[in-house]
């Protein structure tokens, strides 16, 4: 990928993180490279485990202190290295310039404060507005995400688990932020909820001009709402391109398995289609390709070495060795 | 929210009447005899069997327990001292004072000097700070009061001189027994923070209030330790309804006029009226602590504070 | 929410130093060094303080004769009659005179005012007198009154008899506990009279802040020499060390009761007094010479000779207390210097016990309370016991029900202390040595019951001549010595502190100390 970090809102370069548990160091990032341009988002696929989350931690800066480190690598954000940065100036990013939404909305908020307080806290840290107007731009902020304003002085637990979520995102782009990192926002949430909650987030997308990175192992949600899509494996991208090159031309055995396993309307099936073996144990990575073991087609050089990135189409990029000799 | 108060307050009496019924008992099959105990050993057995009689304690048991019930429930007089002759409810509201000055100083210590350890103990965990407040935690909790009282009166006051040695007025006079009866709770409460604020550091809205922006002290404070507060209350509460009653070695040591004190005497001197009304003053007491500390958790918790509706 | 933590902290100091203010202000100790009431050189000291180890229970002496309260009270209030120097009786509010055996006539002096103004009546002195013989407190001085008799002939003028001739009579008349009482004042205060006293005696009670101080002030209009000192304040400091802390610091100028481990240090102090008198108090180890095996006088005697009471004294009270040899203390009347205790020989116990049909020793329960000292004289003697075959167990409770078990004459032994509360030894003797006073809760809990014994206790108590009752008590303690229904082991002492500037401060047997005559230097 040739782009220049001046065009990109985000550009992760060679980043490495490792956690220490137990004596043990866990790789959970190994030199990964992704980027994401302004109005872009970005459909971030992988398996549970597979540091998609640490990524996104990352970026922020909000890992967890005592267990983890960033052991190597570049965040350019815009035009700015935020590894190098001191605390305070990523207090100032955070919230402002990236903001992030998690994944259980139910413990996403502080129980003992109202929603209300909650926005205002968050439009506070960045704004200085008087305490009349920090209500009203919360109140505001709720009927976007389709909160009646009334509402602004109620709990947290009295809110249902898609209506929290609303919350979550209101607060989130209470300071309209340039980028907006959503890990799995909605599979904690039943399904009818959870398109709700899919369309708010495309509406206000496109509202406030934002870019996105959209964590999920859900590869419908990616096809409704992303532009690229990346596909994680094991610490590292494994593939990467735009949507449609991705989903009809895909490359990586890994991705091929993925879309595999999604049950067919249409075939009458008796058993899901798994993919063989396990995710790989994070203390103990295969050597080589770290897909190797369970790749149907893996061969000699996939053992022994880990593979480059070769470019499949322009925009479309795949870590294999072997060529994709599946499809015409 | 009254009308929870008023309810738990009407439970009391419930609460009330066992204690009163256990205590009574109590005291009515221990050994030895209150008359005896008055008029000491120069008495002969007439001047002893008439003061018994004069004390109703030739009565059988249930005419005396519901003579005492009935003055309570209808006159809320609850006896004559034995040794003193005066209203138990003088004697036990001559040691209030006392009492409570020496409970709340310590619990003042205890929650000013305990929280903010734990905090820190448990924001810089398995730090050199950290190990060492676990060690003096531990240390606290199992320093015995007299041992502790004793040392400092002999640095402060007679080697020092710098304290005075007795008493409760001045503020002076309270600072040594306050520390030394504030040890056990500081270890406790500090303990309890920092177990507390362990878990709720690492709570998912944690992360979402950093992901906010926020420095780091106030998340500590106004997040973490605003939730981890209900534990920390409970324990808080259940140390000062101890201090209002045990405080016995303190009060002793440092001559303070206390409950405890006058339990202690009451007890050894079978000075029945005194135990059963102090008894009673301290069931009311940590009943009180216990309903001020759920109103608390009203304040603290909104999901708490729905319920007591 | 910053406003809010900060309120409720704001609010919490507030409620403490509140509290400061309001309860114990009277006590004005200060940090060591000076006390408030030191002289600036010339300037004379109008304050006497003194600690005592517990709080008085009351100011009416029919509520209570416990030695705080009287130490109390005892300066308050007067009695018809005194010791003088002698230990003999000596007129003190009155004259007495016996009409016969058992009819008395107190001839009022006149003038005397209480504290609230009124004059002494002899309608008070029978007032008092009634009221001593209803009270269960004062039953063991005015038991014998017969209160029909009690007859105001005129105003300074008093008669009444008692149902038996009693010699000791008038010795206890002249105890504290005894002290006339304003009618008045006693009628107009009713219950509250307890926190309220009123006597004719040199100091009148000013304020009491239960638990922590009381203070007496000078009679202005006493009838004799007026107190030296005019404030008094008497102050509550339970932990001995404590007590001796406070005398040292300047903060006190008597403390009671020293404890055995501060007397040195205060001894050696160049800034303090240390006066030290022998009490009223005696311990003993008793038996129950109802039952087997202490029902033989010989098995007794053996017990007394496998002990060391002078060892075990010494052991335990270090130098502090005198071994006893009589069964009440050497300063009480008619005390006899010629009675021996059996002295220590193992040898010879083992050859009683063999007479007496035990050549292999017996088991043997010593019961005590819980006080150390008692405890040390039965593990001591456990051990000592053992030499000579005897095997003890040693049954520890506490106090009350200690009493109870003994006064139910279930303990075949204990360790127990007598104190007497008059100087005359009628008291303690016929009340623990006579067999009418055996069971029914009475003091004779060594049960002994023997005929020569209640004939010595009778002539002591009923013969006027002080000659004869000198004999009586005499040949009683030669006799108790050999039937020994009590090994005595050693008569306590009292230690007071004082500072240097104290002086004319008397020690009372007692511990009921009396603080008139004391001045500054």
């Amino acid at each position: 990928m040739e782009h220049t970090s001046n065009e990109k809102l985000l550009d992760i370069r060679d980043l490495s993180v490792e956690y220490h548990s137990n004596g043990k160091i866990v790789k959970a990032v190994s030199n990964l490279n992704l980027s994401l341009d302004k109005g872009e988002t970005l459909g971030f696929v992988g398996e549970t485990g597979a540091g998609k989350t640490t990524t996104a931690l990352s970026v922020l800066r909000i890992l967890p202190e005592l267990p983890s480190r960033i052991t190597g690598g570049e965040i350019w954000f815009n035009g700015e290295n935020l590894l190098l940065k001191s605390q305070k100036e990523m207090r100032q990013i955070r919230g402002k310039e990236i903001s992030m939404i998690f994944q259980d909305p139910m413990t996403s908020l502080d129980p003992v404060a109202t929603v209300g307080k909650q926005i205002e806290e968050m439009i506070g840290l960045h704004e200085n507005l008087p305490k009349k107007e920090l209500r009203e731009r919360a109140a505001q902020m709720l009927e976007q995400v389709g909160i009646k304003r009334e509402r602004i002085d109620d709990y947290p637990h009295q809110f249902s688990g898609g209506m929290k979520q609303r919350v979550v995102i209101a607060m989130a782009l209470s300071c309209n932020p340039h980028l907006l990192i959503a890990d799995e926002p909605t599979t904690a949430l039943d399904v009818t909820i959870q398109a709700q909650v899919l369309e708010l987030m495309k509406k206000l997308k496109q509202q406030y001009q934002m870019s996105m990175i959209m964590i999920t192992h859900d590869l419908g949600i990616v096809a409704e709402i992303c532009d690229t899509v990346a596909i994680m494996y094991a610490g590292n991208i494994v593939e990467y391109g735009k949507v449609a090159q991705v989903y009809e031309n895909f490359e990586h055995p890994y991705t091929e398995a993925l879309f595999d396993s999604i049950p067919s309307l249409d075939e009458e099936q008796d058993e899901l289609k798994v993919i063989s073996g396990l995710t790989p144990d994070p203390t103990n990575l295969p050597a080589g390709c770290p897909f190797h073991p369970r790749c149907p087609y893996a061969g000699p050089e996939c053992a022994a070495q880990a593979p480059e990135i070769r470019e499949v189409e322009p925009g479309h990029i795949v870590r294999c060795h072997k060529k994709c000799e599946r499809r015409a | 929210m009254i009308k929870y108060i008023a309810k738990r307050l009407l439970m009391l009496i419930p609460i009330l009447l066992v204690v009163t019924f256990v205590i009574f008992t109590l005291l009515y099959i221990t050994p030895g005899d209150p008359a005896k105990m008055i008029l000491g050993t120069t008495a002969t057995d007439e001047a002893v069997a008439q003061l018994r009689t004069e004390l109703g304690l030739d009565q059988p048991f249930l005419i005396q327990y519901l003579n005492y019930m009935k003055d309570l429930i209808f006159h809320f007089d609850i006896g004559t001292s034995y040794s003193t002759r005066q209203p138990v409810i003088q004697e036990i509201m001559n040691c209030l004072p006392a009492t409570l000055k020496l409970a709340f100083s310590s619990i003042l210590i205890a929650v000013v000097v305990g929280i903010p350890i734990g905090v820190i103990s448990a924001v810089k965990q398995y730090s050199i700070f950290d190990n060492i407040v676990m060690v003096l935690g531990l240390v606290g909790i199992s320093m015995p009061v007299f041992w502790l009282g004793l040392l400092l009166i002999l640095f402060f006051s007679v080697q020092m001189g710098w304290l005075p040695a007795s008493g409760y007025s001045s503020w002076q006079q309270m600072i040594m027994p306050a520390v030394t009866l504030s040890a056990q709770s500081i270890a406790v409460v500090a303990r309890m923070t920092r177990s507390s604020m362990l878990e709720e550091i690492r709570k998912d809205y944690i992360r979402t209030v950093r992901m906010k922006g926020q420095t780091e002290m106030r998340i500590t404070i106004f997040h973490g330790l605003r939730n981890a507060l209900i534990p920390i209350v409970t324990v808080i509460g259940t140390q000062f309804g101890s201090l209002l009653g045990g405080a016995v070695m303190c009060e002793t040591i440092f001559s303070i006029p206390g409950i405890g004190r006058l339990m202690v005497d009451s007890i050894k001197a079978r000075d029945f009226p005194v135990v059963q009304g102090g008894v009673l003053f301290i069931a009311i007491g940590f009943a009180l602590v216990n309903l001020i500390v759920d109103i608390i958790y009203a304040f603290l918790d909104p999901k708490i504070k729905a319920q007591y509706k | 929410m910053t406003k809010r933590i900060a309120a409720l902290l704001l609010a919490a100091a507030m409620a403490v130093c509140s509290l400061t203010g309001c309860g114990g202000g009277g006590n004005n100790s200060e940090t060591g060094g000076t006390s408030e009431t030191a002289a600036a050189a010339g300037e004379a000291k109008d304050t006497l303080t003194v600690v005592m180890a517990s709080d008085a229970a009351s100011m009416d002496s029919a509520d209570t004769i416990d030695v705080y309260s009287q130490m109390v009270y005892g300066n308050i209030l007067e009695t018809l009659v005194v010791l003088d120097e002698n230990g003999e009786v000596a007129p003190g509010l009155a004259e007495y005179e016996m009409l016969d055996d058992v009819t008395y006539q107190f001839k009022l002096q006149e003038g005397v005012k209480f504290h609230n103004g009124e004059e002494m009546k002899a309608s008070d002195v029978a007032f008092t007198i009634r009221r001593g013989c209803e009270s269960p407190v004062l039953n063991y001085l005015f038991s014998e009154v017969d209160p029909d008799t009690i007859e105001v002939v005129d105003d300074y003028t008093v008669k009444f008899s008692l149902r038996n001739p009693s010699a000791p009579f008038l010795v206890n008349l002249t105890c504290s506990p005894a002290g006339i009482v304003s009618e008045k004042a006693v009628t107009e205060a009713g219950d509250n009279y307890g926190m309220n006293p009123v006597g004719t005696g040199p100091y009148k009670f000013v304020s009491w802040q239960q638990g922590t101080e009381i203070r007496l002030e000078a009679f202005e209009d006493y009838h004799g020499e007026k107190a030296k000192i005019k404030n008094l304040v008497i102050r509550l400091i339970p932990e001995g060390t404590n007590r001796t802390i406070e005398l040292e610091s300047g903060g006190a100028d008597i403390a009671c009761d020293i404890p055995t481990t501060d007397i040195s240090r205060v001894e050696a102090d160049e800034n303090l007094q240390l006066e030290s008198i022998v009490s009223y108090a005696t311990t003993f180890l008793g038996f129950n010479c109802e039952a087997e095996p202490f029902d033989d006088v010989r098995v007794r005697q053996a017990v007394c000779y496998a002990l060391d009471y002078e060892g075990i004294t010494q052991s335990i009270m270090q130098g502090y207390a005198e071994p006893a040899t009589t069964p009440v203390s050497s300063e009480l009347l008619f005390n006899d210097e010629t009675v021996e205790h059996i002295p220590y020989d193992p040898e010879k116990a083992k050859e009683l016990l063999a007479e007496a049909g035990y050549p292999d020793g017996f088991d043997m329960v010593i019961t005590t309370d819980e006080r150390k000292e008692r405890n040390d004289i039965a593990t001591i003697a456990q051990s000592q016991l053992a030499e000579v075959g005897i095997n003890v167990t040693i049954d520890s409770m506490e106090w009350a029900a200690f009493l109870d078990k003994v006064y139910a004459g279930e303990a075949q032994s204990y360790v127990l202390g007598w104190s007497s509360a008059v100087p005359d030894p009628d008291m303690v003797c016929y009340s623990c040595f006579h067999s009418s006073m055996i069971g029914n809760g009475n003091n004779n809990v060594a049960r002994i019951n023997d005929p020569q014994i209640d004939e010595y206790l009778d002539l002591g108590r009923t013969s006027f001549d002080t000659e004869t009752r000198a004999q009586a008590y005499s040949d009683l303690y030669h006799y108790l010595a050999e039937a020994v229904p009590w090994d005595m082991m050693w008569v306590d002492s009292k230690y007071v502190g004082l500072a240097s500037d104290v002086q004319g401060f008397e020690m009372d047997p007692m511990g009921a100390y009396k603080f008139a005559n004391v001045s500054f230097q």
